[in-house]
């Protein structure tokens, strides 16, 4: 390898660590930011390490602010969410790739159009109908659409899985006698597992973090699921930063933690899988 | 084999929950904007039939011009920058030659995992035209070029907000390109080797074209979040200064809840899921037409 | 083939043999959490306070005639209330209120939640909906809907038989009970409140510069600060309120009503004493009396600039006094707010100088139409609204209450800043209006955004054009 060369591994290895340190500065900011008051937030010290390290904000994040609670529901909506939409995805995305029915294709694009409708479009006809039908102001109301939001995603990416299996797998289980549903249970799903980490994260992503939905699909307080939790860290004028900062801090650590251990299943998984494809 | 194909119970069985499910969510809603954005509608009594009132006062908006403008930059951006970083990025991680590719991965996704607001409050304060990073880093650097990023009536304000977004979700599509190069067998890179490819060549040559339904997905992605933008411009300018940094969502929340003009937003709303629909259609037909085995 | 491929298969199934264990002893577990939320929360759910609103059966119309129980005082009722009750000085004054509630009506609960700071979203698709608490804030961007939808309750009746009545300043009678149509929606507690101008009397003295009585001085104090590094006025106009009350400081000069008058169409901003007024104010911007990336900037980040003592002078509402007290600890007397705005020719500051940027809004506590005892539920809004008003002044200084406080001391104390504002108060004349209240909803929009080009740097022709389209457009 020529010097010029060798010049631009270096240049590039310290662009990959130097893009490394980029990347997780918003979490140490976060933190810091969680553990400052307003005024060095904004003013005095915004990029550095915090003065004092204010750790009344995040007791008065949880025992004034309903913290746990919202925590709490943003767990439950968000768990149950996305075993149904892998349920349900999974079933669809396997049937439109593999299973041979009429409007076959026309009935997938029509699923994958909700990859590009943004909620505000369909908010106050949604709410509504959420009333009429008697769930508002419940779990299921935030549930049922955030499992059709993200059928559109999961089902993406699962038919691209099914696609890229051998059908040859599938005919000799058929010849050897099994069902579609056993073919269905015990030999794709297994198959498919990197894909099933993948949505878990990303659905997870998409329903943790959600807001507008759950801004004005529920009302009491009750239900409410996190981001709206910290909505009320903001008053008419001005808003308390640092609690709030602490009310995010604890609003990521489930993600960062569903990251971490599902990361490695992914990397586990697809070694497997491409093992054995040669 | 008919036999196992053609199968309508377990068709229905495997189909119907998640299209009465979306259907009953995505599609009915819809259609009720649809039929709305036929009315002059405050969104609350009963509205007045006007036709296509709405949808030739919506061409005739300058500010319906503008946040095309700003959703059209915003989706080449997040591409140009989340597809070119994301690829870069995703194949130096598959390398197993790379030193700390694991930290490294986990750290670029990060980002995404946050929550908007923290994100838009971070840059929010890089961008400070008074002690903010970027213009401390060219005072550092001994140039007088200052840049009051977010407060300039052009393009600047708009390029700004969307940096914010394209770095934040690289690592999603990063995710997503990682994971289908990871599914390309081995065997290809083995005949490449053999013959004497280096690894740019390869990369060039056979992982990137055999990305493309991945990066199919991935376009889609960052078009359609470009054309749909919303939350970054909402929390960091609230549309301004001015409008200058309108996106189309946004021109919609405002007729609808600030303006009570609920049947405009509707069709504005219409509007935009037609401009998503016809640039997804586009992006199907002419790449990765072909179904990709090995 | 066939044994090639079941061999594949099962070696695919033995290395997923363990992983699928563990998938599926991870799917078990998170279903037992699964249960045990639900059961907790369940249990949770009937442990908390019922909502009183959502189980009553609704009103039938919006007028609602007594027809109720006898002694609705004597039965245990609980109200969901929503407020402002996010930071310390919006739940100070609350938890006061709350308590004061309870000694007069010792049966009734408040279940309080904190009104969400979203522009009005959520309260819209509430009144759509028709889910509303019990009693709320209503803001005047709301009026019309909740209306028409028969949501509220109207308080007409119940206002004019009650002593509280006699308790309100005259002013807030006249100009903030009764809407358009005659009838009372709302028990206002804010009243007439106006945008000072503060100026810190140490940055002024520290850096050589006069403060300032009309436009030509204030140009020179701002080219002076500039020249020193230092932020004449930080300002947060990422939102357009504050900008408007810059805006009026000039327009009022022009005419008493500033911007409600260019929204009513009563003068057009080529005219020439309010064109002078936006030529002045556009110089003033170019010369660089706000801080660098003004439009971007919050209402924290601002004010924060001048409570830390680092900016000359802010333009905020009233109740900003009692959090400079606790910025400023002993130091507050350096802080005042302008008696005469500097905003017109030398010789001519006399020119409609009692004219104050600032609004008596309409809106305040409302009743839903689905509250319980809706009889006794409008009273007790009449009392809460009286008792929020005073809580403000007991908790955090605020002078501004619709009404009366006397017989209660403020725990803040009052520096000379709120004596003087007590003093000059009734020669104050507040005929405009802030602008998110505009009455006319297009031109405010649209006039906020013209407003945050102006302090990007547009020229002041181009301003005036685009106002006066605006204006023609929206009438």
């Amino acid at each position: 390898m020529n010097i010029l060369s060798k010049a631009g591994g270096v240049l590039f290895r310290t662009f990959l660590w130097v893009y490394f340190l980029i990347s997780l500065y918003p979490l140490t900011y976060l933190l810091f930011f969680s553990l400052k008051n307003n005024d060095e937030i904004f003013y005095t010290n915004p990029l550095g390490f915090p003065l004092h390290l204010r750790i009344e904000n995040y007791v008065q994040a949880i025992t004034k602010h309903d913290i746990a609670l919202y925590f709490k529901n943003s767990l439950i909506v968000s768990i149950v969410s996305i075993l149904f939409v892998l349920a349900l995805s999974l079933m669809f995305s396997y049937a439109a790739a593999r299973l041979e029915w009429r409007l076959k294709g026309a009935t997938y694009a029509y699923v994958l159009l909700g990859l590009f409708i943004p909620t505000q479009v369909i908010l106050i006809p949604l709410a509504v109908l959420m009333r009429d039908v008697g769930i508002a102001n419940s779990y299921s109301a935030l549930i049922v659409p955030y499992v059709a939001f993200n059928l559109s995603f999961s089902s993406l990416i699962f038919y691209g899985f099914f696609r890229t299996i051998p059908l040859e797998i599938e005919e000799s289980a058929y010849m050897d006698g099994a069902s579609i549903y056993r073919i269905f249970l015990r030999i794709m799903l297994p198959l498919v597992k990197p894909a099933v980490a993948t949505v878990t994260i990303f659905a997870f992503l998409s329903v943790w973090n959600e807001f507008p939905l759950a801004l004005i699909l529920i009302t009491d307080n009750a239900h409410k699921t996190l981001p709206i939790g910290l909505l009320s860290f903001s008053g008419q004028f001005s808003t308390e930063w640092g609690p709030m900062g602490a009310a995010m801090v604890i609003s990521s650590i489930p993600m960062i933690l569903l990251y971490l251990v599902m990361g490695d299943q992914v990397e586990k998984a697809l070694t497997v899988g491409s093992a054995v494809k040669g | 084999m008919r036999n196992f194909k053609h199968n309508p119970t377990a068709t229905s069985l495997f189909v119907l929950p998640a299209i009465l499910t979306f259907s009953a969510v995505v599609t009915y809603p819809l259609i009720s904007t649809l039929l709305k954005s036929f009315y002059e509608w405050d969104g609350i009594t009963e509205g007045t039939f006007i036709g296509f009132d709405n949808f030739t006062r919506l061409f005739r908006d300058d500010l319906f011009y503008t946040s095309l403008r700003n959703g059209i930059i915003f989706a080449v951006i997040l591409t140009v920058f989340q597809l070119g970083l994301g690829t870069i990025m995703a194949l130096t991680i598959i390398n197993s030659k790379t030193f700390g590719r694991n930290a490294l991965r986990r750290a670029y996704f990060i980002p995404v995992v946050l929550s908007v607001t923290v994100v838009c409050q971070l840059w929010l304060s890089m961008y400070n035209p008074g002690y903010g990073l970027f213009n401390k880093l060219f005072e550092f650097a001994g140039l007088s070029y200052r840049q009051d990023w977010l407060s300039s009536m052009g393009v600047t304000s708009i390029i700004a907000v969307t940096m914010v977004a394209s770095w934040q979700s690289m690592g999603y599509q990063m995710a997503l390109i990682y994971a289908g190069a990871k599914s390309i067998p081995e065997h290809f890179y083995e005949a490449a080797k053999i013959d004497g490819a280096t690894t740019l060549q390869t990369h060039m040559k056979i992982t990137i074209p055999l990305l493309a339904e991945t990066y199919k997905i991935c376009l889609i992605f960052c078009i359609n979040a470009g054309l749909n933008a919303f939350a970054h411009m909402q929390i960091m300018t609230k549309g301004g200064p001015g409008t200058s940094t309108y996106s189309l969502t946004y021109m919609m929340t405002r007729s609808a809840f600030r303006l009570d003009e609920y049947g405009y937003g509707c069709a504005i709303a219409v509007t935009l899921v037609l401009q998503c629909l016809f640039v997804t259609l586009l992006i199907n037909r002419f790449i990765a037409r072909e179904r990709l085995t090995y | 083939m066939k044994t090639q491929l079941s061999h594949k298969l099962i070696l695919l199934r033995g290395n997923q043999n363990m992983s699928k264990n563990a998938r599926k002893s991870i799917y078990a577990i998170l279903s037992v959490m699964l249960v045990i939320l639900l059961a907790a929360c369940g249990s949770n759910n009937n442990a908390s306070s019922p909502s009183a609103s959502s189980d009553a059966p609704p009103a039938s119309s919006a007028s609602v005639e007594p027809s109720e129980s006898a002694s609705p005082d004597a039965e245990p009722v609980t109200y969901t209330l929503q407020i402002h009750y996010s930071t310390n000085d919006e739940k100070g004054p609350a938890d006061w209120a709350i308590a004061e509630m309870k000694k007069l009506y010792p049966n009734v609960t408040f279940e309080v939640t904190p009104q969400l700071n979203d522009n009005g979203e959520s309260l819209k698709a509430r009144i759509a909906t028709g889910d509303l608490p019990d009693f709320f804030n209503l803001s005047p961007q709301h009026f019309d809907s909740a209306i028409q939808t028969g949501s509220i309750l109207d308080l007409t009746s119940v206002w004019e038989q009650s002593d509280a009545k006699s308790r309100m300043s005259q002013n807030a009678i006249d100009t903030q009970l009764k809407y358009t149509d005659g009838k009372i929606w709302a028990i206002p507690g804010a009243g007439a409140g106006i945008d000072p101008l503060y100026y810190n009397k140490k940055v002024f003295a520290d850096n050589g510069v006069k403060v300032p009585t009309n436009y030509p001085e204030f140009l020179e104090a701002v080219k002076t600060f500039n020249s020193k590094g230092i932020v004449t006025i930080p300002i947060f106009a990422k939102e357009a309120w504050p900008i408007g009350a810059f805006f009026d400081m000039f327009a009022m000069r022009a005419h008493p009503k500033g911007m409600l008058a260019l929204s009513n169409g009563e003068i057009k901003a080529s005219d020439p004493a309010m064109a002078d007024a936006i030529h002045k104010m556009a110089e003033i911007i170019k010369a660089g009396v706000f801080q660098k990336g003004a439009t971007s900037t919050d209402y924290d980040t601002a004010r924060a600039m001048f409570h830390q003592g680092k900016a000359a002078m802010l333009v905020n509402g009233e109740w900003d006094i009692g959090e400079m007290v606790k910025s400023f600890g002993d130091d507050i007397g350096n802080i005042d707010f302008m008696d005469v705005y500097p905003t017109t020719d030398p010789g001519k500051e006399d020119l409609n100088k009692d004219y104050r940027p600032g609004a008596a809004e309409m809106g305040g506590i409302a009743v839903s139409a689905k509250a319980k005892n809706p009889e006794f539920a409008k009273q007790v809004a009449i009392a809460l609204a009286e008792k929020l008003a005073q809580g403000n002044f007991v908790k955090v200084g605020r002078i501004d209450s619709t009404f009366s406080v006397d017989g209660l001391t403020s725990e803040i104390e009052m520096p000379e800043m709120t004596k003087k504002l007590l003093a000059n108060k009734p020669s104050y004349k507040v005929e405009g209006t802030v602008e998110h209240s505009l009455p006319n909803k297009k031109f405010a929009t649209g006039f906020g955004e013209l407003l945050q080009k102006l302090v990007a740097g547009e020229s002041a022709e181009d301003f005036i054009k685009e106002v006066d389209k605006l204006q023609a457009e929206t009438r």
